[in-house]
């Protein structure tokens, strides 16, 4: 292959791992930047959604249907844990870290009780590979990477105008306001915490056919996370963004020349030296 | 009774009284086999400690303590076997406890600067170094040479007197007692250190970090210094962990137990130092017991735990204890327990 | 005290910004703010709501850095100083927000104001509360009012007593300049005039840069005042000189009380 082929072929894939990584740290940065909440069983949505896949394979349904029972699974799943728990700890960090945990333990432990730990095979919704300049490029991945982004696209329109730091600060005393009128803020923060969820859940889908997926399947995407959100700053949506491509691109790279394991040891390194010469995050002003 | 309780040496007495309380109840029910599961259960506790002393002292959260912890018990491992042809035998296990607070203290001093210069803190400092342990356990069990891989390294030496295979800690009793009296002294160190000035620096910084800042205080090297001191004590449990476990693997510097020692300090109330040993040993020993029964739904069981601490509220154990002793504050208690400083 | 240069002055200049500014996105929070404080006087800072005075205290504190301009301690620039160095050099803050060691009593509060600057390493080897340090704590003790209160924890005082030991706090690092954000805020007619005492029981031996609302206790401790509107300076001078002043009054509204910006 020659190199321009190889470095499509990277693009491509590394693009794909970017773009699930946005998707997952997006799930993660609204919920922090909007509750001031660190969820922890994140990690487990995003195993939860790929079940999900796994459930569906199971049940003979069709390969298409695993998108859609996967992030459905996890969105009920987070409006009933949005309900009963997470509610108690918005504004309270450390809280949320702790509990988080609990749930995430729980909901690992339940998916190694149901369905073992040994891996499990999903299958690719669409097989085979383009022919781009000679090379190989999976259609899967591709369309992995175009979904992500759109996906992105659309969530940065959406929440376009303010940054989560006013929108914070305007939410939290619309809600007091809102209260008054007798509007619920409490709905606002239920939505969002499931919305969060059912990124994480919907990126679970759509890498499943890509990796293992196994019950502590979620935890390298959750680190991998919270790189992003530190790297990239919080505050700002596009830091996000800016933070994957540092993070998943930096990853994708390294990993090219030596083995995974490895470049995501660098790439935690890198973020750390990061934090330290630009503490407020890479992306976000002053 | 009490003002002796809050001093150094009273300290020291606490953790002699809990070990031997331990001692009696363990090989009662099990042996010495039930001795040698209570070695191990200290060692955590030795763990547990330093992590009350950096978060209910320090005020600093970490969630990827297991990181020194682990890393001490390799270095024990790395001195007393031929993993990676530095074995110095039985010279190698009196060193082992020494290099794994050294390599500890190293690596927190590297990580630390850059975190806590660069002003990480809270819950952001608690979930990079979450990271930190999840990388390190990745790497270890990816690293196989020098960590043994998922297979770890087994048939680790106890620690024993070069040229006297006489003395040595193979016997459970004589392990224990090791053990136990590492943790005595250190108990009496750190409170020394929470009576010095230093431990009023350490005061102002859990209390308001930024007020002492603009009152001049230099908050970063302050914490800096107690989260070293800290990791350094860890690497100290870990590489007894490893005299007495005779098996270590990349999990001793993972996610899980890293958090799960948080959840022992809170367990045993996080402003206290004996309470986050008594916390390690309550939730070790019902583990043990669980497992008996179901080692699956003991770790639903201990999520579970996660979940009712932190609605509950974290005086835990500890604060039972001091509120049964007087009825004062808790900040009134943990106060004396550094020492008596303040009048009466 | 510097030798006199050419005669005129006699007194150095303890504090001095230099053509300071600021702005906030596209807000001018400050601008071409020159001003200089006397060593040894109490000098106020008022203005309307807006007008920057917080901007200008906390760009001499280090909180803020200044996009134009500089602020000089002692003649030295405090460009790029951390806020704990430039308390180090002997500047002392009240902040407006209260902001005691709730945890910790009050005694502990005052120890905590003179050991906090000290070396870290060095402090590993001293065993806490020497007899000097705990006479100094309580000697602050006194001069704030709180002797009763020594044990309580810091949190369950008062507001205005939360004040005075923010104050003695500040006092007990031995400061050459002290500054106090608002700290009669929130305070009614008694606890003002406590604090008013306070200050001028303190004031030997230390500059004191004050900000404020309250006209009154401008007026009775205040010797020079700047005036602020708008993000520049308005005027200067003794209270009486500024109180008849057209264009503070235009800038207020009322004498004394909080004024909307005039239209103009």
């Amino acid at each position: 292959m020659g190199t321009a082929q190889v470095i499509l072929l990277q693009a491509v894939n590394t693009g794909a791992i970017i773009g699930i990584l946005i998707l997952v740290s997006m799930g993660l940065a609204i919920i922090y930047g909007l509750m001031n909440v660190i969820n922890l069983a994140h990690s487990e949505f995003i195993m939860l959604g790929a079940y999900g896949c796994v459930i569906c394979r199971m049940l003979g349904w069709p390969v298409w249907s695993g998108f859609l029972v996967g992030t459905a699974l996890v969105a009920v799943l987070s409006l009933i844990l949005e309900r009963t728990l997470i509610r108690h700890w918005y504004q309270k960090p450390l809280n949320s870290l702790l509990g988080s945990w609990g749930i995430s333990l729980i909901l690992m432990q339940v998916v190694r009780i149901a369905f073992g730990s040994a891996p499990q095979l999903v299958p690719t919704p669409i097989a085979g590979a383009f022919d781009i300049f000679g090379l190989p490029i999976a259609k899967y991945r591709l369309f992995v990477l175009v979904i992500s982004f759109a996906l992105t696209g659309i969530l940065l329109l959406v929440f376009r105008y303010p940054t989560f730091a006013v929108k914070t600060h305007a939410v939290l005393q619309d809600a007091e306001m809102a209260r008054c009128l007798g509007i619920k803020s409490s709905r606002v923060y239920a939505v969002t915490f499931v919305v969060g969820g059912a990124l994480a859940g919907l990126a679970g889908t759509l890498i499943a056919p890509m990796v293992t997926v196994a019950p502590e399947m979620g935890a390298v995407f959750l680190v991998r996370a919270f790189l992003t959100v530190v790297v990239g700053g919080v505050g700002q949506l596009v830091g996000v963004v800016g933070g994957a491509a540092v993070i998943g691109g930096t990853e994708g790279v390294v990993a090219y020349f030596s083995s995974g394991v490895l470049a995501q040891v660098l790439v935690l390194f890198l973020a750390i030296v990061i934090i330290r010469l630009r503490p407020q995050g890479l992306f976000v002003r002053k | 009774m009490r003002r002796f309780l809050a001093t150094p040496l009273g300290g020291g007495a606490q953790a002699l009284a809990v070990a031997a309380v331990l001692a009696l109840v363990t090989y009662g029910s099990g042996g010495l086999s039930g001795l040698d599961r209570a070695t191990v259960w200290l060692d955590l506790g030795l763990f547990a400690l330093s992590i009350a002393l950096m978060w209910g002292y320090g005020g600093i959260l970490s969630f990827g303590q297991a990181t020194f912890f682990g890393l001490g018990a390799y270095g024990y491992a790395w001195l007393t076997t031929d993993t990676v042809g530095m074995n110095l035998g039985a010279l190698g296990s009196l060193l082992g406890p020494i290099f794994g607070l050294l390599i500890a203290g190293l690596l927190a001093l590297a990580v630390g600067y850059f975190l806590i210069y660069g002003k990480v803190a809270g819950a952001f400092f608690a979930i990079v170094t979450m990271a930190l342990s999840f990388m390190m356990a990745s790497l270890g069990t990816y690293w196989s040479g020098v960590f043994g891989g998922s297979m770890g390294i087994s048939g680790i030496p106890p620690i024993s007197i070069p040229g006297s295979s006489a003395l040595s800690t193979r016997g459970e009793v004589a392990g224990y007692v090791v053990v136990a009296a590492v943790l005595v002294v250190v108990v009496v160190v750190v409170r020394l250190l929470l009576g010095s000035s230093f431990g009023l620096l350490m005061d102002g910084v859990r209390d308001n970090e930024e007020r002492f800042l603009f009152l001049g205080a230099r908050t970063a090297q302050i914490k800096l210094i107690v989260f070293v001191v800290a990791s350094c004590i860890a690497g100290l449990a870990g590489a007894l962990y490893a005299s007495d476990a005779r098996f270590v693997s990349a999990d001793l510097m993972g996610n899980l137990l890293s958090v799960e020692a948080v959840m022992w300090v809170l367990v045993g109330g996080s402003g206290s130092l004996i309470g986050a040993i008594v916390g390690t040993l309550a939730v070790r020993g019902v583990g043990f017991w669980m497992s008996g029964v179901s080692l699956d739904y003991w770790m639903i069981g201990l999520g579970a735990l996660y979940i009712v601490i932190v609605m509950v509220g974290s005086t835990g154990l500890a604060g039972l204890g001091r509120w049964v002793m007087d009825k004062g504050s808790s900040a009134a208690a943990r106060r004396r327990e550094k020492g008596g400083r303040v009048a009466a | 005290m510097l030798p006199l240069e050419d005669g005129r002055k006699a007194v150095a200049l303890l504090l001095e910004t230099v053509d300071l500014g600021v702005r906030f996105g596209g807000v001018v929070a400050l601008h071409d703010f020159s001003v200089g404080i006397d060593e040894g006087e109490i000098h106020g800072f008022i203005g309307p709501n807006g007008s920057g005075k917080s901007t200008l205290f906390n760009l001499i504190i280090g909180r803020y850095k200044p996009r134009t301009g500089k602020v000089l301690f002692q003649g030295r620039s405090l460009q790029r100083l951390s806020p704990d160095q430039r308390a180090r050099l002997g500047m002392s803050i009240k902040f407006q927000t209260t902001s005691v060691f709730p945890g910790l009593s009050v005694l502990e509060n005052l120890m905590l104001g003179i050991v906090g600057a000290q070396a870290p390493m060095r402090e590993l080897r001293r065993k806490a509360w020497s007899s000097a340090e705990r006479e100094s704590a309580e000697h602050m003790l006194e001069t704030v009012g709180l002797s009763e209160k020594s044990d309580q924890p810091a949190g369950t005082l008062g507001h205005g007593e939360k004040g005075w030991l923010e104050i003695g706090v500040a006092l007990a690092t031995r400061p050459r300049l002290l500054l106090l954000d608002e700290p009669t805020s929130g305070m009614g007619l008694e606890e003002t005039n406590r604090t008013i005492e306070l200050i001028q029981r303190i004031r030997s031996g230390l500059t004191i840069l004050v900000i404020e609302h309250d006209m009154e206790f401008v007026r009775a401790v205040a010797e020079r005042i700047t005036v602020l509107f708008r993000g520049g300076l308005l005027t200067q001078g003794a209270y009486d000189d500024i109180k008849n002043d057209e264009r503070v009054i235009d800038a207020y509204l009322g004498r004394g009380r909080e004024g909307v910006l005039s239209q103009s």
